[in-house]
């Protein structure tokens, strides 16, 4: 037994209560088996934080025999699986960096002071699907913000340790460490409980029922209940084991590639074992020199290039980098196969940035990479930036993928045309 | 004509509102209603309804919040419209206009908002440890809060969910951990490292990596990367708060003063290292400067000391003076300072009655010591016991008295955890973590009614961001705090205590945007010159800056213009100043008659959180001023309109581009004002220097006299034309513009400093409010502390 210091303490705090995400207890199919059968439906949404340079991501000409540009060269293999689409924007979505709040959400004005947020896809699907897997759905990122938000507009606090994730999705406790998070979570419903109570008579004193800020502290204290009593259920069935060690975190955050990898690794672990089907994930990028040979400049300043063909260069040894480990991984799910098909297929990704080009912070024009799922694929899906479609329409698309039956979300209206379920 | 509504809301009282809904007011004002008919209906009207507005048909204002008239009324004050191209409206009018606007929004009433929000993830920490009196980190457990109308404290940005509510759940998990002492400490006692006498700094200089030599007894460093200087005998061995000492010497500075950066924590691999401190390097190798600071440490942590060497010397290049260095010759940690055992914590919390006991349990392992046991808290009378803390605990964490009543419940739950055979510590974990979950405790401002309670807290909400002290609720119980004097000797008491500095770091953190400090960072090529200790540095200055004005009670004016600036040797020389020696002390400096420094403008922080590290952009700097020095936050732009692309290979400007852009109309109207307030700045760089011409990295001349990889580009063109004041040829010209606007520039600062204290949304509806904040402090010389007595005394401050 060794000392625990406050520090070890706090970074293992979010596991000792690291409750899954669950909402419902509704009987579920594989309920703790890491084997799902049948048709299961995934999706991942990944952002580059700092953008992608579109010179060398879009080709010229659209259709099926565009001809690969220097982004897609490592894609290449997989040209069937993914569709590269250029000229989609979030309709009214501004605010440079600021913009990445709203990549999954498409509320609009996200750099104004009065913004507010609203759900992302993937929790608008986690509330429909989330109950299916022990983690409704995943935030993770490479730094320090996350994708995804509530129906109330919030944040949901990432997740970007791995050696955390990995706890979370993999590791069962031991014997002590169990009976403690049964008395965590057995305190944690009477609490809840109480705090219901109280919350009621508060409500009553200031006397207006429809208070937001009570209307939601009342929807999060039932929620967490929920949760927690899902999580008592969770905690009495094994989590599914993975042949692989629990890994270490990488500290040294100039090794974008090591933690990209990393990352990569564990999401593909996670939807093997069906841990979860709804993932978001905010990728590296900020301000510090990348580990890479030829790079010996800030990342997100070689992203504000001002047009130093220098600059771009690097960035453009940055970003291809990026692409590898992205085509690697897409690679990995195509060779993984469940039932009768690849994990690939049963997965609609989407990469890209709310960044159309990040040297003049400009939010149009986004690159998008939409790869795996039901859809018909290889080819260079090109809009006209004057008067594209709503990005969200790609979500609406994504929705429907995964079984949820929406013909709308957030400023899309449809489904985007060009994209052919299959 | 006809009549229509719109119109007529300035006419007919049977049309209702704009001029009649308050009783009493005069009816009708027909030379409002032909302000709009001639300057505004062509374009919005029933022929065109340009951005979708139609004023003809437009009812007047249903509330206070009424978005589309509040729209109005900004883009008619900010001159936004009528368009640049149509006749100007004579000011007089607009500005008649613009108050009967007001005046209708205020009117309209409408249900105002709660100020009740939940507290934001600082308030938390500050507050839970204020409660318990512990020092656990607390926020980096919750999620981060947004921002609404700048401030991460407003409540509409307090939003509410799930996985918050869990990580309350941890949070107060975590800080009851910390109320209780586990292991009694061991006596206080001096660990002592002679850098000479490590094997690593031994073999270090042995092999001379990174340069490292030894000098006398000393360990020379000269980089603030490897190796790194070790000093373990020197680590503490049990967690606790512990006095350093570490004694250095500048070696060959040349007439540099040598600075020592020391960060505190795990000597290698993962963890954060917390910034102790930077320090002026002096002395000689016989007589070294002993630093000194005082720290929480953990076992095994190491004191990690980094050499910031400015001007930089690059050894390949600068060969004509020698290397300088730090000598390091020991480190000393004294401690555990704090003693106690039980911890004081614990004793507060549970009280120091003869039945509450630490008693022991498993044995622990610890390296340095044997047979050590972990304690945990014991109770003789568990139920009386539990009742009692939990009882006594209620009224301070709710930051009220309560009825006996409404503790039932919580010690209702904490009985049941001991009848279900629970320990007692354990019992009372949970009734405590209820209390902290519970909405009394995270909700401010939850009460109907302002009563001298939900004064007395919202006065430390706004001045330390936390929960009252006893005094504070020791005046709310004798019902003193509704007498003006009490409360502002309450005020002047609170702002003279430490925790004070919190509304330092937090209302400057957010109001000029200190927190962005560190999200660019500056080219290399273009900015050699930008190194940590300028950085740490600007914050330093803008920081001391401000508490000056504040402690001093100098006009907020001084925010625009200033004879004075807050300087170290570092921002001096950066500044072109002379006279400042050492980096470690910020001191007020006169500023001399030649100097373009002074003001907040021209303070290199506020310079470099509006840029983004390699350029400049007139937009968004301009877009700052207004927001935070005019209050006339712009409003996005259009749809489809291509951004300016910054091109720093020499051949194009920004502003050029900007020139066309403001060519085109729908740009034009808010870009007029926009640009000309960016323009100024473009005489400072991202990194807060004059210039005169712009770097590039491509086309220019070759710089003389300077070792540098960058070139002389374009001139700068700081000359503008500030919509209402005039052209202006210079930043110094610009800036006695700004002067000249002494009300507005008293408004925007009063508009952020009741947002900050209220915690909810400002707007154009409290426009009486705002000018009465105003018209006290400029009874006062506008000074900062008049307006935030001001602020405690506005209306605003004492709404439900």
């Amino acid at each position: 037994m060794t000392s625990p210091t406050r520090r070890t303490f706090l970074r293992q705090a979010g596991v000792a209560l690291g409750l899954p995400l669950l909402n419902s207890l509704a009987p579920r199919r594989g309920f703790g088996q890491g084997e799902p059968s049948g048709d299961v439906r995934r999706l991942l949404a990944i952002c580059a934080p700092l953008g992608i340079h579109t010179p060398y991501l879009f080709p010229e000409k659209a259709g099926r025999d565009y001809a690969a540009t220097p982004y897609l060269e490592p894609l290449q293999p997989l040209r069937d699986k993914f569709t590269v689409i250029s000229g989609l924007m979030h309709p009214d979505v501004d605010g440079g960096h600021s913009a990445e709040m709203s990549y999954l959400t498409g509320a609009a004005h996200p750099g104004q002071p009065s913004f507010r947020n609203s759900i992302s896809l993937d929790q608008f699907a986690a509330e429909r699907i989330g109950h299916l897997t022990r983690v409704p759905s995943l935030a993770l990122s490479a730094n320090d913000t996350s994708l995804s938000y509530t129906r109330a507009g919030v944040r949901l606090p990432p997740e970007n340790r791995p050696s955390r994730l990995f706890a979370k999705l993999f590791l069962d406790g031991t014997e002590a460490e169990k009976a403690k998070q049964m008395r965590r979570i057995k305190d944690g419903q009477s609490i809840m409980d109480l705090v219901r109570d109280q919350t009621k008579k508060v409500e009553k004193s200031v006397g207006r029922e429809d208070h937001q800020t009570l209307d939601q502290y009342f929807t999060s204290v039932r929620e967490l209940e929920q949760r927690l009593a899902a999580a008592e259920k969770w905690a009495q069935t094994p989590k599914p084991q993975v042949e692989r060690k629990p890994p270490d975190d990488i500290e040294d955050r100039a090794d974008f590639v090591g933690r990209m990898e990393l990352m990569y690794e564990l999401i593909f672990l996670a939807i093997q074992t069906d841990s979860t089907r709804l993932i978001t994930f905010c990728g590296a990028g900020g301000n510090y020199v990348p580990t890479l040979q030829g790079v010996d400049e800030d990342w997100h300043n070689l992203s504000h290039h001002g047009k130093d063909p220098g600059k771009i260069e690097k960035l453009a040894l940055i970003e291809k980098e990026e692409m590898r480990l992205f085509a690697k991984f897409l690679g990995r799910l195509n060779d993984a196969k469940e039932g009768g098909n690849s994990l690939l297929d049963q997965t609609a990704i989407m990469m890209g940035s709310n960044l159309g080009n990040a040297s003049s912070h400009n939010n149009s024009n986004l690159p998008i990479i939409a790869a795996g799922g039901r859809f018909q694929h290889g080819q260079h899906l090109a809009f006209d930036p004057a008067k594209p479609p709503p990005l969200c329409n790609l979500f609406v698309s994504y929705l429907q993928h995964l079984g949820v039956e929406a013909g709308e979300f957030s400023s899309g209206r449809s489904t985007l045309s060009g994209l052919a379920a299959s | 004509m006809t009549l229509r509504p719109f119109i007529a809301a300035f006419l007919a009282p049977a049309a209702l509102a704009l001029a009649v809904s308050a009783p009493g007011a005069p009816v009708g004002d027909p030379a409002i209603a032909a302000f709009f008919e001639s300057h505004c209906v062509k374009c919005h009207g029933p022929d065109k309804q340009k951005g979708d507005l139609r004023l003809d048909t437009l009812a007047a204002p249903a509330s206070r919040d009424d978005e589309a008239w509040l729209a109005i009324l900004d883009v008619l004050e900010a001159g936004d419209m009528p368009p640049i191209k149509e006749p100007r409206p004579e000011p007089a009018k607009v500005a008649h206009a613009v108050a009967a606007v007001g005046e209708a929004l205020a009117a309209a009433g409408g249900e105002r908002g709660l100020a009740l929000r939940r507290m934001n993830r600082v308030e938390y920490e500050n507050t839970v440890q204020d409660l318990l009196g512990i020092d656990t980190p607390l926020a980096e457990l919750l999620p981060e809060d947004s921002s609404v109308q700048g401030f991460d404290n407003v409540a509409d940005g307090l939003g509410l969910s799930a996985i918050l509510m869990e990580r309350y759940l941890e949070a107060a998990d975590a800080a009851f951990d910390g109320v209780i002492r586990r292991i009694k400490p061991l006596p206080p006692e001096a660990r002592r490292a002679l850098a000479m006498e490590q094997k690593e700094n031994i073999a270090s200089v042995k092999e001379n990596k990174g340069g490292t030599i030894q000098v006398a007894d000393s360990f020379v460093k000269f980089t603030p990367g490897w190796p790194p200087a070790r000093l373990d005998p020197a680590h503490p061995i049990e967690d606790g708060m512990y006095r350093c000492r570490v004694a250095v010497w500048p070696h060959d500075p040349s007439d540099r003063t040598l600075v020592i950066a020391a960060y505190v924590g795990p000597l290698f691999g993962p963890g954060k290292r917390d910034f102790a401190g930077m320090f002026d390097v002096t002395g000689t190798p016989e007589k070294p400067r002993v630093i000194e600071f005082t720290v929480r440490m953990e076992a095994e942590e190491a004191i990690h000391l980094e050499p910031w060497v400015f001007p930089e010397h690059i050894t390949w290049r600068d060969k004509d003076e020698p290397r300088p260095g730090i000598g390091i010759a020991w480190a000393e940690t004294y401690g555990p300072l704090d003693q106690d055992f039980p911890s004081k914590a614990q004793r507060r919390l549970f009280g120091e009655g003869e039945s509450i006991r630490l008693v022991e349990g498993n044995p622990i392992w610890m390296r340095h010591r044997k047979g050590v046991k972990e304690h945990f808290v014991e109770s003789d009378a568990p139920r009386e016991d539990a009742e009692r803390i939990i009882r006594e605990f209620l009224p301070r964490a709710f930051r009220r008295p309560i009825d006996p009543e409404e503790a039932e419940p919580f010690v209702r739950l904490t009985l049941e955890r001991l009848d279900e055979g629970r320990t007692f510590e354990q019992a009372v974990r949970a009734g405590v973590t209820a209390v902290l979950c519970a909405p009394q405790f995270l909700l401010v401002n939850r009460d109907p009614e302002v009563d001298a309670y939900t004064v007395a807290s919202r006065l430390s909400y706004f001045l330390w961001s936390s929960m009252p002290d006893g005094e504070l609720l020791d005046l709310a119980a004798q019902g003193k705090l509704g007498d003006p004097q009490v409360r502002h000797a309450q005020v002047e008491r609170m702002l003279r205590d430490p925790k004070a500095e919190r509304f330092v770091v937090n209302f400057t953190g957010q109001w000029l945007d200190l927190r962005q400090i560190e999200f660019t960072t500056p080219d290399k090529k273009l900015f050699p010159e930008f190194d940590k200790l300028l950085q740490e540095s600007m914050l330093g200055e803008t920081r001391g800056f401000f508490r000056h004005i504040l402690e001093n009670d100098l006009s907020v004016m001084n925010f625009v213009d200033s004879d004075f600036a807050c300087l170290n040797e570092r921002l001096a020389d950066h500044y072109g100043i002379g006279g400042v020696k050492g980096h470690e002390e910020f001191r007020i400096v006169k500023l001399p008659g030649d100097s373009i420094r002074g003001g907040v403008l021209t303070q290199a922080s506020v310079l470099k959180v509006t840029a983004n590290g390699t350029n400049t952009s007139p937009v968004l700097r301009g877009v700052w001023v207004l927001d935070n020095l005019l209050g006339q936050p712009a409003p996005p732009p259009p749809p489809g309109v291509p951004a300016v692309e910054p091109d720093i290979r020499g051949a194009t400007t920004l502003r050029e581009q900007l020139d066309k852009h403001r060519n085109v109309e729908s740009c034009a109207r808010c870009h007029v004002r926009i640009d000309p307030p960016g323009f100024a700045l473009e005489s400072f760089n991202p990194i807060g220097g004059f210039r005169e011409w712009y770097r590039s990295l491509g086309e220019g001349k070759k710089v003389e006299g300077a070792k540098v990889n960058y070139r002389q580009g374009r001139d700068v063109d700081p000359t503008g034309d500030l919509p209402g004041s005039g052209a202006f040829a210079s930043f110094a010209e610009f800036r006695q513009q700004l002067m000249g606007r002494e009300d507005q520039v008293a408004r925007a600062i009063a508009t952020k400093l009741l947002i900050y204290a209220t915690g909810r949304r400002i707007t154009a509806a409290d426009r009486p409010a705002i000018e009465a904040v105003v018209a006290k402090a400029k009874a006062d010389h506008l000074g900062l502390r008049a307006m935030i007595h001001a602020v405690t005394d506005s209306e605003l401050f004492y709404l439900p």
